[in-house]
Order: C-alpha cells, then structure tokens, then sequence
C-alpha cells in the first residue's frame, strides 16, 4: 500500500460513516460495497468484492437498533480486505480479520454517541434567533464525528496494525493460516443464525425448509430462489387477503 | 392556541423540499435527543409557511428540537401526518403527542421489514453473485436497494400527508398484519437458502480406512442430506443466540470451535 491508497481508504471509511448515519441513502458501506471498493483502490477489484461478499454473509442479520451498538461493518471490512490483498492470503481470512477490528471501531461509534449531544445544545442555542438555515448546518456537521468513528480506527489499523499483523505473520506456521481460513468461511453461520432468529416463527419453519431444499438439493441460484419464494409467498398473501 | 389566520398550501414540491431533508434525520444523533435535531431538519422548509408569525415560528422550532426516535425511512409517515395537522391548525399539545404516540410502534415495524428484511435480503443476494468476484454483485445490491429504500421513504412521507391519520388506522389493521407475515415468511425461505449454500468451512476432510476400503466422511454425510454440517452450524448459532449470547459472543465462539476443529484436521 502506497500513502495514496492508504488515503483513499481513510477517506472511504469516513464517507462510508455518512451514507451510515445519512440513513444509508446509498448503501455503500455494507461489506460486500466496501469489500470491492477496498478491492479496486488497492488494484485487485476481484479478491476484494469476494472478501466484501463473505463478510456481508455474517453481518447479515446485525444491525443496531433504536440506538444500540453492534460491531461495525465497514471499517472491520476495509481494514481485513486491504490485508488479505496485500499479505495474499485466502479472502476467507478477512471474516477472521474483520470482527476484531468491528469490534474495536464499535467502541468509537459509541464515543459519538455521546460526543454527539454537543449539537444539540449547540442548536439550542441558536433556536431563539429561529436562524434554521444554521441550526441545520449544526446538524449536518454532526455527522463528521460519525464519520470520524469509522476513519479513525480504519487509519490506526492501517498505519499500525497491519504491518505489525504482516510482520507477525513471517513467523506463524502455515497450518495456522488454513485453520484462521477454515474458521473464517464458518462464519457466515453467525450472519445467517442472527438474520433467522430476528424472523423465525415456528409456523414459518416450512418456508425455511422449502428454502433450504431448493439451494441444497436443486442447487438453484440465490436470485432463481428469491423469485420461487416470492412467488410462492405473495400467491399465498393474495389467496389469503381475498 | 388560537388558530391562524391563513395559512398557504403546501404543495408536492414543498414535500419533495422536505424529502431531501429527511435525509438528515440522524445526522447529529445522541444519546440525549437522538432524532431530536434531524426531525426540525426536515421541517425546516416548510415551518415558515405553516407559521406565518414569528412569536409562534418560533415556539414550533423549539418544539421540533425535542426528543425524537424512531426508524428513519418510515419515520416520513408520521412527518406527513405531522404537516397535514399542523396545516389544518393543530396546537402544539396535538403534535407533540401524535409524534411520541407514533414513534415507539413505527421503530419496531420499520426496524422489522427495512433492516431486519429489505437490506439483508438485497445484500445476501448481492454477495452471492459478489462472491465469485464479480462487481456486479455489489452494483446490483447498491441499485436495488436505492430504488426500494428511497421510494419508501418519498411515498411515505406523500401517503402521510395525504391520508394523515387515516394512515395510521391502516398500519394497525390486517392488511398489514398479513403483509408483514409474508415478509417473514419470504425472509425465512431465503436464510434457508443461505444456510444451504454459504457456509463453506462446515466442511469435513476426514477419511476413514476400514478394513482397506477408504470411506469419505463428507461423501456419506451427502448421501444423508446435503449441507447438513451447514445446517448444524446455523442452528448451533441460533440455539446460542436464542440463549441469549450477544451476538459478538456468538461469534467468538464459533470462531474458535471452527479454529480448533480446523487444526485437528475435522474440518477444513
């Protein structure tokens, strides 16, 4: 990694944290997005959109509702991704890569959640004058400590961590690396277990099963599914409104 | 409050102006007023029109500083409901409660069919086709998702105004019941598909010699039924999950079963 794609990834991490707190109007900081973009700025757009794809499959189902907080997603992705392309390993390590570092960065999420409430007095202040055009500015500049929380520990990871994690692995034996791989392409069952749990309805077990048989034993593709079990659900919900 | 002398319509590109803003609803959130600031963000183009006077502009500015919370797409519902009523005069006591009436129910509807449902079903078939390299995976995911995600968030702002409290008659009433059965139900067809199809490390390199003949551990468990190490996995993951493990927890601790499983050479 040259300084400017060090850069351009600190920059990415911090963009990624606006569209997150501009309610995802683009959705460009999901893993799977944040995988090839990592991908094309460090020229292999290839391994960075698979490590993306396989980290999305466990973060399916997490999601911080409400105001709590969960490991976060893009900066975990943009530091495990940069490392899988420059070490060369397997994408499958950057799931065993990202999680720690999500981890990690939640911890500045939650700092902004606090840090945050400056703006609001910040506008409390203003609104007796009724200037909103201000008040408003107040309120867009309190997305860049959210911001911020996704670019700082992207920009400690990479300047600190992943050569220390590159120097470290000169000296770990290769069946250590198969083992990390192996335990990192487990993972999407944490994804899919959480996303089942915040569905699951005893009655719908069936769907689950109908799913389940069409990708195990037909082997149709994901699309080819979701058209099937969205035919066959929204023929029930018709029949049954009638 | 007395009510206004005369009060200006608010036209589709008065709500097309607050539609931009609502995009701002989270921007400053914190632990204190949360949505608070973003929900006057969005109101800002409007509040002038509905408040003529400055003494009474002035007071609703302050009103819509208070603490606000809820999921932030469908949250334009309630917005629309809000304009509607506060076009038609309603007082400050109206407002206040019809935002912290709404705001607890929509936080769990929406939370449940955009978060939960829309953006993983999207993404998980993104990363499918993502996973074998392929760019269109994520163009795909990035493109659906804007197109549904942000007309749920013009056309419920557009209904709210429009059908006002009507609007919240409906999303209490079966039909939306039934609509929001057959999301899961779609949602749960789709994580059997995934537990089929993405969990590549439940897989066993085992070979067995018994009396010279080789047996392939993964060979027989296949003939059992396909992916069945897949299944065991998620449904381990859910069994911990239901237990009430944080999800972080969770995974930590599949992390190093399928750690320690790798090096003993089950899995791999």
């Amino acid at each position: 990694m040259n300084a400017i794609q060090i850069l351009l990834l600190i920059l990415y991490a911090f963009i990624c944290g606006l569209d997150m707190i501009w309610v995802t109007a683009t959705g460009i900081w999901r893993p799977l997005v944040a995988g090839a973009v990592t991908g094309l700025i460090l020229g292999d757009p290839a391994t960075g959109v698979t490590a993306g794809a396989l980290v999305e499959f466990t973060f399916l189902g997490v999601f911080m509702l409400g105001g709590g907080s969960v490991p976060e997603a893009s900066s975990g992705t943009i530091t495990a991704t940069s490392l899988v392309i420059t070490a060369a390993l397997a994408p499958q390590a950057a799931v065993a890569i990202a999680w720690p570092v999500a981890a990690f960065a939640m911890n500045f999420e939650i700092a902004t959640r606090s840090f945050d409430a400056v703006f609001i007095h910040w506008a409390d202040r203003i609104a007796p004058t009724g200037n909103v055009r201000l008040i408003n500015l107040v309120n867009i500049l309190g997305a860049v400590p959210w911001a911020l929380s996704r670019a700082i520990p992207v920009a400690l990871f990479l300047l600190i961590g992943v050569p220390a994690i590159q120097a470290f692995l000169a000296f770990t034996p290769a069946i250590f690396w198969t083992a990390l791989t192996t335990a990192g392409s487990l993972m999407p069952a944490c994804g899919i277990a959480a996303l089942f749990n915040t569905m699951y309805r005893a009655e719908f077990i069936p769907l689950f099963l109908f799913g389940f048989a069409l990708a195990a034993y037909l082997k149709l593709p994901m699309l080819g599914i979701a058209l099937v079990a969205a035919g066959l659900v929204g023929g029930l919900y018709v029949i049954r409104r009638k | 409050m007395a009510k206004k002398a005369k009060v200006e319509k608010i036209t589709s590109s008065d709500l097309l102006k607050v539609f931009w803003n609502s995009w701002f609803i989270q921007s400053a959130w914190n632990y204190e007023r949360m949505m608070g600031q973003g929900y006057l963000h969005g109101m800002t183009p409007i509040l002038r029109k509905l408040h003529p006077d400055e003494k009474e502009y002035l007071d609703w500015v302050k009103l819509h500083l208070e603490f606000y919370n809820t999921e932030p797409h469908i949250s334009n519902i309630i917005v629309g409901m809000d304009i509607a009523m506060e076009e038609k005069g309603a007082d400050m006591e109206t407002i206040r409660g019809l935002k912290s009436a709404l705001m607890g129910p929509f936080a769990g509807l929406g939370d449940s069919m955009i978060w939960l449902t829309l953006l993983p079903i999207i993404f998980a078939i993104g990363a499918s086709m993502g996973v074998t390299g392929s760019l269109l995976g994520p163009v795909i995911a990035v493109v659906v998702w804007i197109a549904a995600s942000w007309a749920i968030k013009y056309f419920t702002l557009v209904y709210g105004y429009r059908y006002g409290l009507g609007m919240a008659d409906l999303l209490k009433g079966e039909a939306l019941v039934t609509f929001r059965e057959a999301v899961s139900a779609f949602g749960l067809a789709m994580c059997g598909a995934l537990a089929a199809t993405y969990v590549w490390g439940a897989h066993t390199p085992l070979v067995l010699e018994v009396s010279g003949v080789k047996v392939v551990i993964q060979d027989m468990l296949n003939l059992i039924m396909p992916a069945l190490l897949s299944l065991i996995f998620v449904l381990f993951n859910w069994v911990l999950l239901r237990r009430g493990y944080s999800l972080t927890k969770t995974v930590a601790v599949t992390f190093v079963l399928g750690f320690v499983l790798a090096l003993l050479g089950i899995l791999g």
